[in-house]
């Protein structure tokens, strides 16, 4: 948003307008509170980064200007004052601390808390930030007297952005008798932004005049900054009697007249400069030769002023160039919801296109089957495309994990790091907003429960500081989010112990290790032996689980006594579309998430009563155990002579689907069914085929767990009637 | 003495060593004077330059318009020297042509790639 450089009252304006200024600015002021978090973090690691402290300075001067441009009074003024504090930083009069970092987190909080209060409507304590001011004011260096403090504020009031200056600087001939060295200049003309210098030689004499201690030389610099003019002359304060100092606008952002991709011609610059005449520009120009060639040749223009001249025309290209790569890449906000009806849109042309394909090939029309397959080929792509919209990479919110481990690590006396990788891996953007809330907490018990207090870390000979590392990858359909630890790992016998507590398992059951740990997701779970503020309660695990499963993801913990735990969550890459394997038994349709599908078998009635009584069957030796999915749904009709099996791997544990037949793979778009049926049991979702009929999507692990109860009822009830 | 004449025929060797500023521009001056004045080329060789100012460069400059207006040759030999390179990009020296009074396109400040060879 552009500057604007003083503050409106509310009623200055007509209220509808700022209402709609504010709705726009609000994803922006969310952004910059999390670019100046992150920058402040990065800076607490790096604090010599004068990259980084720029950051934190444009973060703040952003949210400054462009709140101050919506209404945001106090918020604007606020930003004001930790900008000032932060330009001693950036002079390098103060020195980045821990106390400042900080601090500034807090009055970025502040900033936050009073954007909520409009945003969200929750009620900010106004009084906090005249208390972190003063505690700014507090750490200003040395002694400042209120009057300069003003100057600066006047100062620090609007910047013009960014712009191209041309400097000739020119300093007089006894210049270094006054103890100034006139090539200084140019480095601080430089500390300002990206400067091309060219120097002009032609008044260096010949030896036998030449005088050492005359200076000779004069120059002509581009500057491209955004200190503003101010900035400049200031620097030539002292020499000002002593030399020629000339400043002009040549470029700026946002100048209407000047066209973005070509800057003046020679002559221009050189008429606007004044080193040539228009007379001899025309004359120069009627030669067929360039420009440039011509004027040094007649000696109309002196070659080093062609010479920076053309630097000129090279520094301002340049930087138009840059801006306008920087704009390219720039993107659009779209409403999620105008989002979600383009995807539901395209949800229904696939389903439409495949009965049309359907239709095309019953009717055996060549003409109709190339159209058909054309629809298809398009659709495809326009699924594709708008599912990746959806996509958004993961790094959007391991951003905030950064903040939450140092502030826990803080509170609970441990030292901890984060180290994210495949920040780049990209999920739907649901996918990703339901999984922050799982992530925070899994991250949380690795800090709170896993690792330990860095003297203890120390007397086992890890090093101090554990690592939390947070990692994504793509893995075929399906993206692995991991957590690690270095911590203690968990505790068998601890967990085992708990679990017999809770009377999850028999005392003398019979549980390897991996099995022991997956009973850390049950409800009510905890072998915290405290609970601390943070976690400890029991209730988190289990509902990460739900909320993993409910995203049609699966979770894993593994871990090493001593050594450290490691979770790992597979996720489906989005959650509109399925790969899916369909199925026939009887008239009806069914559809198994490919994903879990390992392989098909055969099963006869032979194999049937080899099973003797039970649902089991011999798959090259090893035995599988199956449900049936006829009896189950309950479907009436008689079976064929061979059915199918379909080998899933829910979790782990090969189990089989009986199916009359197998029908082959299917892709389509998830229709939710109605509140009704939500909680029916076995059934995730339907999708319309192609011939208009519905086929019900089945939850392989809610079907695998409810046919193992009911076994397990059975068996329960034959070992004690009374049951 | 930072600098150091030598001849080698009609050709001028001047060397430059340690301390080549303002502080000793006038020495350096009278030996531009002298190399030109006895050879029809000269040669300049840095070694072991210490530092390098601006007064240096405008001197060096004086000295090759003096030496194209005598019809001779003063060029770079032998390894650069980064006290001079770094004062030659500070104060914007270099450029892509010579100046008006350059011939034969010997000025000192084009190019980077290498020093001018003289021609023997």
């Amino acid at each position: 948003m552009d500057e604007i450089d003083y503050q409106f009252a509310e009623d200055d304006f007509p209220e509808k307008i700022v209402e709609k200024l504010r709705v726009t600015f609000r994803e922006e002021a969310y952004e910059l509170l999390a670019e100046l978090e992150n920058a402040l973090l990065a800076l607490e690691e790096n604090p010599g980064d004068r990259d980084l402290v720029n950051r934190v300075f444009r973060a703040l001067h952003t949210i400054k200007g462009s709140g101050g441009a919506c209404g945001f009074d106090s918020i604007s003024r606020f930003a004001h004052e930790v900008e000032t504090f932060y330009d001693f930083v950036r002079n390098g009069q103060l020195a980045v601390t821990k106390q400042i970092i900080d601090l500034t987190l807090m009055a970025r909080d502040q900033i936050q808390a009073l954007f909520d209060e409009f945003y969200n409507h929750r009620p900010a304590d106004a009084s906090k930030t005249g208390r972190i001011i003063s505690r700014f004011g507090e750490l200003m260096p040395g002694s400042l007297p209120a009057g300069s403090r003003e100057r600066r504020e006047q100062a620090a009031a609007p910047s013009p952005g960014q712009a191209t200056y041309r400097i000739r600087f020119r300093p007089g001939l006894d210049f270094l008798s006054y103890g100034m060295d006139p090539v200084s200049f140019l480095d601080e003309l430089r500390g300002l932004g990206p400067c091309t210098v060219v120097a002009q030689t032609e008044a260096i004499p010949y030896l036998e005049d030449f005088n050492p201690e005359h200076w000779y030389t004069y120059w002509d610099a581009i500057l491209t900054t955004d200190r503003g003019r101010d900035a400049i002359e200031d620097i030539f304060i002292f020499a000002k009697s002593v030399c020629e100092l000339t400043v002009e606008v040549i470029d700026a952002y946002g100048c209407t007249d000047c066209d973005e991709t070509t800057y003046k011609r020679l002559g221009d610059i050189l008429l606007e400069r004044g080193d040539l005449s228009a007379e001899d520009l025309q004359n120069a120009l009627r030669s067929k030769k360039r420009l440039g060639e011509t004027l040094v040749e007649t000696g109309a223009v002196p070659p080093g002023k062609v010479e920076s001249a053309l630097a000129e025309q090279q520094h301002v290209r340049e930087i138009r160039e840059e801006r306008r790569m920087n704009e390219e890449t720039s993107s659009i906000r779209v409403s999620t919801a105008k989002l979600d009806d383009l995807v539901n849109l395209v949800g229904e042309l696939v389903t439409v296109r495949a009965r049309l394909s359907q239709l095309a090939f019953t009717q055996n029309s060549p003409q109709l089957l190339s159209v058909a397959e054309e629809v298809e080929r398009l659709t495809g792509d326009l699924r594709d495309k708008t599912m990746s919209i959806r996509m958004l990479p993961i790094g959007t919110i391991f951003g905030k994990f950064q903040r939450l481990v140092r502030d826990l690590s803080s509170d609970l006396g441990k030292e901890v790091e984060l180290v994210a990788e495949g920040a780049e891996t990209e999920l739907d953007k649901t996918v990703i907003e339901r999984l922050g809330d799982p992530l925070v907490h899994l991250i949380r018990n690795c800090i709170d429960h896993g690792i330990e207090k860095p003297t203890k870390r120390e007397r086992t000979g890890k090093a101090r500081r554990g690592t939390v590392r947070l990692s994504a990858a793509h893995s075929g359909a399906h993206v692995l989010i991991r957590i690690e630890d270095d911590g203690k790992g968990l505790d068998a016998h601890a967990v085992r112990a708990k679990a017999v507590e809770r009377g999850l398992i028999a005392p003398d059951a019979a549980m390897s290790e991996q099995d022991l740990y997956a009973l850390v997701f049950s409800p009510g779970f905890s072998t915290a032996k405290t609970v601390t503020g943070v976690s400890g309660r029991g209730v988190g695990l289990d509902v990460v689980k739900k909320a993993i499963e409910a995203l049609r993801g699966s979770i894993e913990l593994q871990s090493k006594r001593g050594e450290g735990a490691s979770i790992t969550l597979k996720l489906p890459l989005t959650l509109a579309i399925i790969d899916g394997l369909l199925v026939r038994i009887g008239p009806e349709r069914f559809v198994i998430p490919l994903a879990l599908v390992k392989e098909c078998v055969e099963l006869s009635r032979q194999d049937r009563r080899n099973g003797h009584g039970r649902n089991i069957a011999n798959v090259r030796g090893a035995i599988l155990p199956y449900v049936d999915l006829r009896d189950r749904f309950g479907i009436s009709g008689d079976r064929p002579p061979i059915e199918q099996i379909v080998v899933t791997e829910p979790g782990g544990a090969r189990t089989g689907l009986v199916v009359d037949g197998v029908i082959g793979g299917h892709q389509t778009v998830i229709k939710n069914l109605g509140t009704f049926y939500r909680d029916v049991e076995g059934v995730s979702g339907a999708t319309i085929l192609g011939d208009g009929t519905v086929a019900l999507i089945l939850d392989v692990p809610k079907l695998v767990q409810g046919a193992e109860r009911e076994e397990a009822d059975i068996v329960a009830s034959i070992r004690d009637p009374q049951h | 003495m930072n600098h150091q004449l030598t001849y080698e025929g009609k050709r001028g060797v001047l060397t430059f060593t340690g301390d080549l500023t303002i502080r000793h521009a006038e020495e350096m001056r009278t030996a531009f004077i002298d190399a030109l004045a006895g050879a029809e080329a000269v040669s300049m060789e840095f070694v072991d330059v210490t530092a390098a100012d601006q007064s240096f460069l405008q001197l060096l400059c004086s000295a090759h318009r003096t030496a194209v207006r005598l019809n001779k040759r003063l060029a770079f030999t032998g390894p650069r020297s980064a006290p001079v390179d770094r004062a030659m990009e500070t104060a914007g020296f270099e450029r892509r042509t010579g100046c008006n009074l350059d011939r034969g396109n010997s000025c000192l400040w084009v190019g980077r790639e290498g020093p001018d060879q003289p021609a023997s």
